[in-house]
């Protein structure tokens, strides 16, 4: 009896000491464990420890600043959000944040139908319908394109989990199309559902592969009555087989990851003008292919804007100067405002026209019109994913 | 501050409980107190101050009742009792009810005066009650007051049950707050009871807790039946194992401490009547209820109609403590009704008499309307939340989200389902006593201590994804 007694006693004490041992090891490792600045699996900055005021004190500001702040910095934090995510599955769920786990290692991200009914979401479309309309009246109907891409979600449903439900972007996107005039928009659901079956998205990232669009840049030329190259007259590279993108950094398990292939014309002398300064003579960044956002090989990530020409023709770091762009109207100039989901279109539109300005309204401050007028520009591609349309703030500008 | 925080797991408690056990003893209630303000302070930097008047004037009320008594005064006593209870319910009555007493007032009279506007500091209703019963107690209950304003402060501010309960009556704890012995017994119950409580609380509540906050923000015109059924049960399910969970994680870290806190929730959902729902729902408020105001009205001794009076007064107030807003009033006197019929009416008995199954779906289908009661502080909402419930608002039985939410779903009711229950802990004694011969037998061992790791791991985990983790007492 006085034995079991003792052993009772010290397997209390074991107890004691494991919780003990538990929270002064995460208190201890806090305290050692140096700051980050950036979180790549997240692809955004962490909250630096906040300074103590008395106004920050009174208002309650620091206490909820100080608690981002160590949820931020806490130890093995990516391996503990792993570990959420197995007990998650563990537990037979299908949805991890909001996204599913689909079908063939698809990873679907659902934004739902109250993202879509927003304000923001409203105004977005307006101004698209607003901009497309009135480009349609001054450049004319055939040289004038709005593509607004469906995500998986909409795309690749026969991938979701038995009795998943993800909203339907084409419900948004028909609004659009309805408000435009004809032969504007450029409708691609039809071609990616059909080839829903095809490696057109990425399984981990939340964008379209090259091939999902080369399917939309048929169509495009399709309508607007262009020559688009064929498939043998582009260079298809598979760059890395190693991509995991951003919907799998929100959830962090292992993963199969994805292969990225860049589309690009074959055999054109590229003279790319990057913001106006720096002049390569190619599209893609390899170095990107090194780190963890691996989407940024196109173009180096998004830049506030691009001009695509070749050798043949001048730019501005050539001493040209912006005045005498296109003033005869002899040139075919194309603009491509978007967001990321073109980054791997336009390198396929190089040589359909003289020179191509790809602009991206979150980093180009310039208002699209004026720049329309400025530099004569013949055409115009408004491209964009439908999910960018419920929350940027930036797109509003063309109106 | 909230227990199932990073914050205070990680870096709070470590450093409270290294200060604590380094000091000597009677630098403890000090130490306690302190790290009391701290963690109040954290989250109300300004009403930390409020708090500490209430525990001044209770602390001087106090000695005053007893001095009153003492010297054979008791109609002083009764005078310093009436005027402690009225400035603690002053308290109450400005900060918590203040805006809506007038908004009600505008309402009625259809005047326009304008609202205060003060925030609600948070625990004021757990707090306040905490020092009336300081009071009461000397003036109704011979207890002694207590000389030492430290020792006083650290029963009012105790972290551990500050902002959500139990509501411990000062007469449980007097004799812990000046003479108590910390041990590795009582350390080790503590870890027990806070394991279980934070693992009730972050791996289940919140997580259960997500799915009724998605149910809520729908439309109920196109709820289907049994979509709103899944989410009230949801809600159930969340706010009792949050509820219990933070009870369990103070019960566990007064312990720790070398307090014992009385245990505040007893499986409400096993309940067969009303009655017995509410004797093992949130104790700790019930008790403080019958103690202070059901008894001192005459209880049922004093005839049926008075008995009727005391019962609904009760379930008036039960219903108002829970949030300064009709639908808890109506929540409360929901209960008192039903409680009535239980009583008076032989509901009680009948449901005896009938096989055990009737009376837990009569209980279940109460309490699961009660919760709407709950949840919906505007009528229309309610309206319409139980118009989805009965098929009334046309949107039929199911839809395929409904199949999608059960899969989704399934393996956690089962597990809530089962956690709800004493199976838990009867299935525990069960391997226990099996090797009870060698009482601490290695097999209940590695479990307990696997047991605690995971949940420990778990939780970090939960906490540190910025996982949904609301507080739901803030309006209390």
């Amino acid at each position: 009896m006085r034995y079991g007694k003792e052993r009772e006693y010290i397997g209390k004490i074991i107890t004691v000491i494991l919780f003990l041992a538990f929270i002064f090891g995460f208190f201890c490792y806090t305290l050692v464990k140096p700051d980050d600045l950036y979180s790549e699996t997240e692809n955004r900055t962490l909250a630096e420890r906040p300074k103590l005021d008395a106004e920050g004190f009174f208002s309650g500001q620091f206490m909820e600043n100080y608690e981002t702040y160590i949820k931020d910095q806490f130890p093995l934090r990516n391996r503990l959000v792993a570990l959420k995510n197995y007990a998650e599955l563990a537990v037979g769920k299908k949805e991890l944040n909001g996204i599913f786990l689909c079908k063939d290692n698809y990873l679907i991200e659902n934004h739902k139908k109250e993202d879509y009914e927003t304000e923001r979401a409203k105004k977005n479309s307006e101004a698209i319908i607003s901009a497309g309309n009135r480009w349609a009246e001054s450049l004319g109907e055939e040289h004038t394109s709005v593509m607004v891409v469906p995500t998986a979600q909409t795309i690749l449903t026969d991938k979701l989990p038995l009795f998943a439900q993800c909203y339907n972007q084409n419900e948004y996107i028909d609004s659009i199309k309805k408000g435009l005039k004809e032969n504007v928009f450029v409708d691609v659901s039809k071609v990616l559902k059909e080839h829903k079956d095809e490696y057109i998205y990425y399984r981990t990232d939340h964008h379209w592969t090259g091939y999902g669009a080369y399917l939309a840049y048929e169509s495009w030329c399709r309508l607007k009555n262009l020559e688009p190259y064929a498939k043998e007259e582009l260079n298809i590279d598979t760059v890395t087989e190693d991509f995991l993108g951003t919907i799998h950094s929100k959830i962090n398990i292992s993963h199969k990851p994805d292969t990225i292939e860049i589309y690009s014309v074959k055999d054109y002398n590229t003279k790319a003008v990057y913001n106006m300064q720096n002049t390569k003579d190619t599209l893609f960044d390899k170095t990107f292919l090194k780190g963890k956002d691996k989407y940024g090989v196109f173009f180096g990530g998004n830049q506030g804007i691009v001009e695509i020409t070749d050798n043949m023709h001048m730019t501005v770091t050539d001493g040209r100067l912006k005045e005498n762009y296109n003033q005869d109207k002899s040139e075919d100039i194309l603009l491509i405002i978007k967001d990321s989901y073109a980054n791997c279109f336009a390198p396929m539109t190089a040589g359909m026209f003289d020179r191509i300005y790809v602009v991206d309204l979150r980093y180009f401050n310039m208002k699209p019109d004026v720049f329309m007028e400025m530099y004569g520009v013949t055409d115009v591609l408004l491209l964009y994913n439908a999910d960018t349309l419920t929350d940027d703030v930036y797109i509003s500008r063309v109106k | 501050m909230i227990f199932s925080s990073l914050l205070f797991l990680f870096k709070f408690l470590p450093i409270v409980l290294i200060v604590y056990f380094i000091v000597p003893a009677f630098l403890r209630n000090f130490v306690l107190f302190a790290a009391s303000l701290i963690f109040y302070s954290w989250g109300e930097p300004v009403y930390v101050l409020l708090m500490l008047f209430s525990t001044a004037v209770d602390f001087v009320h106090g000695k005053l009742v007893y001095r009153f008594k003492m010297s054979g005064r008791p109609g002083l006593a009764k005078a310093a009792v009436i005027s402690s209870v009225i400035i603690n319910l002053s308290l109450l009555g400005f900060f918590k009810y203040g805006d809506f007493f007038l908004a009600s007032i505008n309402n009625i009279f259809g005047v326009d005066i304008a609202l205060l506007n003060v925030a609600l500091p948070i625990g004021i209703s757990f707090y306040t009650f905490q020092t009336m019963s300081y009071s009461l107690d000397i003036y109704m209950n011979d207890e002694k007051p207590q000389n030492n304003i430290i020792s006083f402060g650290t029963y009012v501010a105790l972290f551990p049950q500050l902002i959500a309960g139990p509501i411990v009556r000062y007469k449980d704890i007097a004799r812990e707050l000046t003479d108590r012995k910390e041990n590795i017994d009582d350390f080790f119950i503590g870890i027990r009871y806070f394991i279980c409580g934070l693992g009730k609380k972050v791996l289940l509540a919140n997580n259960i807790g997500l799915l009724w906050k998605n149910i809520k923000a729908m439309e109920y015109g196109g709820l289907s039946a049994a979509m709103a059924w899944i989410g009230i049960i949801a809600f159930a399910f969340q706010i009792y194992f949050d509820f219990s969970g933070y009870s369990d994680m103070a019960i566990g870290l007064g312990r720790m401490f070398g307090f014992k806190f009385p245990v505040n929730f007893d499986y409400p959902y096993i309940s067969r009547s009303i009655t017995e729902f509410w004797r093992r729902w949130h104790i700790s408020l019930g008790t403080w209820f019958r103690e202070y105001v059901y008894i001192p009205l005459g209880g049922n001794r004093t005839g049926s109609i008075k008995h009727v009076r005391n019962i609904l007064t009760v379930w008036f107030l039960t219903g108002l403590w829970h949030g300064a807003s009709y639908n808890f009033i109506l929540w409360g006197m929901y209960f008192g009704v039903i409680l009535l019929i239980e009583k008076k009416a032989g509901l009680l008995k009948a449901l005896e008499k009938l096989p055990a199954f009737a009376g837990h779906i009569y209980a279940v289908f109460l309490i699961l309307a009660g919760w709407v009661i709950f949840e919906f502080d505007s009528m229309k909402a309610m309206g319409s939340y139980f118009k989805a419930m009965f098929g009334l608002n046309g949107a039929g039985f199911a839809d395929m989200s409904v199949l999608f939410t059960l899969r989704e779903y399934g393996v956690l009711f089962i597990v809530l389902i089962f956690a709800a229950t004493p199976l838990p802990k009867l299935l525990m004694q069960k391997v226990f006593e099996k090797n009870a011969a060698a009482k601490m037998s290695f097999l209940s061992f590695i479990m307990e201590n696997a047991f605690n790791i995971v949940v420990l791991a778990l939780t970090t985990a939960y906490l540190a994804d910025a996982s949904y983790n609301p507080f739901l007492y803030f309006r209390f």
